[in-house]
């Protein structure tokens, strides 16, 4: 298959590691899993609208070139090119980006493998995770998708988010693209539930909130008897 | 993990100043203004690794440093560019609760990163979720079942006396 040919030269030219990251050390992992497959025909849908343009613009040109001839040839020509090639380049990526996401959900953190040209792995622990959101836009309730968002402490600048929710600031890990976000997000709650602290806090708070013996209070009650029946006898 | 290893680490893999050379050749004309700060980054970029965080200085004519503790360390990214991949290295970023969506220390241009990272992984905040919980009431009740063990024998021992 074609595509294989020219991915396996494609990853090996870019240096990206094929398979899942390496699960963080340490801890169970609990779930391994990709983007949906509908992910990338949402991404696809980009290209597509994209090729669409080119080949209208394409067609105008020929009309042109066929009624006036000369450079319009030379356009037409260079227009067809260019924009197959961006067509070709767009599905192409878009098909890696989608091959080379990965989340791994180990029982403390999260790890988030994105990216082709700019490798990027987000590992936040639940310790720090502040809230845990489902975000789906009208495009990605077509195709029945949606995006995890985790939110861990401290703010980030007012980036807005792109489409692809690249722009989302560094405090945040986006678990994108996925089918089933009420289950991944009940997943994580309940690994977050571990971490009674989570969100801000002190390391050393746990020793506060142990939960309390009642041995102490009742030797105090037995020497508080103790003292007032010493009174009693000290004072007959 | 080689704690060892981690903490021989001070100065960035010779590979960094290249990626910086590229990077600044990309920018075209740009290039004799961005290479010589860049180069000098390169040159005074200085890792300390300690039992307690990382520091991270850098600079000639306005120096920076930075020190993270281990504890306060909660998100750590690895991000590895084209070219850094092309020259096995990669960029360790660490961030603390702080009010900033950048990175508060970029660890750069590092072969071990990937050690690196689970170094840190290990020794960040959450590392211990829950501890069994402590008791430090145990021994108060011990000392409490002490003294009045005490005030028993003093009142029986002032009883007796009385009786007398």
């Amino acid at each position: 298959m074609p595509y294989k040919t020219l991915r396996a030269a494609v990853l090996k030219l870019l240096r990206l590691p094929a398979g899942p990251p390496e699960p963080p050390p340490g801890g169970a992992v609990v779930r391994i899993f990709n983007a949906s497959p509908k992910y990338l025909r949402y991404r696809l849908l980009a290209v597509f609208i994209g090729a669409l343009a080119g080949l209208i613009l394409s067609v105008l040109l020929l009309f042109g070139a066929m009624a006036e001839g000369g450079i319009l040839w030379f356009a037409f020509a260079a227009e067809t090119l260019f924009g197959a090639l961006a067509v070709f380049f767009g599905y192409f990526t878009a098909r890696l980006d989608f091959e080379m996401r990965y989340y791994i959900l180990t029982d403390r953190s999260v790890r988030i493998r994105e990216g082709v040209v700019f490798l990027r792995e987000s590992t936040l622990t639940f310790a720090n995770v502040q809230n845990l959101r489902i975000r789906q836009g009208p495009l990605q309730q077509l195709f029945g998708i949606a995006d995890v968002l985790v939110d861990t402490a401290g703010g980030g600048s007012g980036k807005a988010d792109s489409e692809t929710h690249q722009g989302a600031g560094a405090h945040r890990g986006a678990i994108q693209g996925i089918e089933n976000p009420a289950e991944i997000r009940d997943l994580v709650m309940g690994l977050l539930r571990k971490f009674r602290d989570a969100g801000l806090g002190d390391p050393e708070d746990h020793a506060r909130s142990a939960p309390a013996s009642e041995e102490p209070v009742k030797r105090m009650r037995e020497i508080l008897a103790e003292v007032k029946a010493l009174r009693l006898a000290l004072t007959r | 993990m080689k704690p060892d290893e981690i903490f021989g680490i001070s100065r960035p893999d010779r590979g960094l100043l290249w990626i910086y050379i590229i990077r600044c050749v990309l920018t075209g004309p740009l290039l004799p203004i961005l290479i010589l700060p860049l180069v000098f980054r390169y040159m005074t970029l200085r890792y300390k690794f300690d039992d307690e965080g990382i520091g991270v200085s850098h600079g000639v004519l306005f120096r920076r440093e930075s020190y993270i503790t281990y504890t306060r360390m909660q998100d750590i990214h690895l991000s590895r560019g084209l070219v850094e991949r092309w020259f096995g290295l990669g960029t360790v970023e660490v961030q603390t609760a702080a009010g900033s969506s950048a990175a508060e220390i970029r660890i750069e241009g590092l072969k071990q990163f990937n050690d690196l990272r689970d170094f840190l992984y290990t020794r960040m905040r959450g590392v211990h979720p829950a501890p069994a919980a402590a008791r430090p009431q145990d021994g108060a009740a011990a000392v409490l079942a002490e003294i009045r063990d005490e005030l028993r024998a003093l009142r029986a021992d002032l009883e007796k006396r009385r009786a007398v």
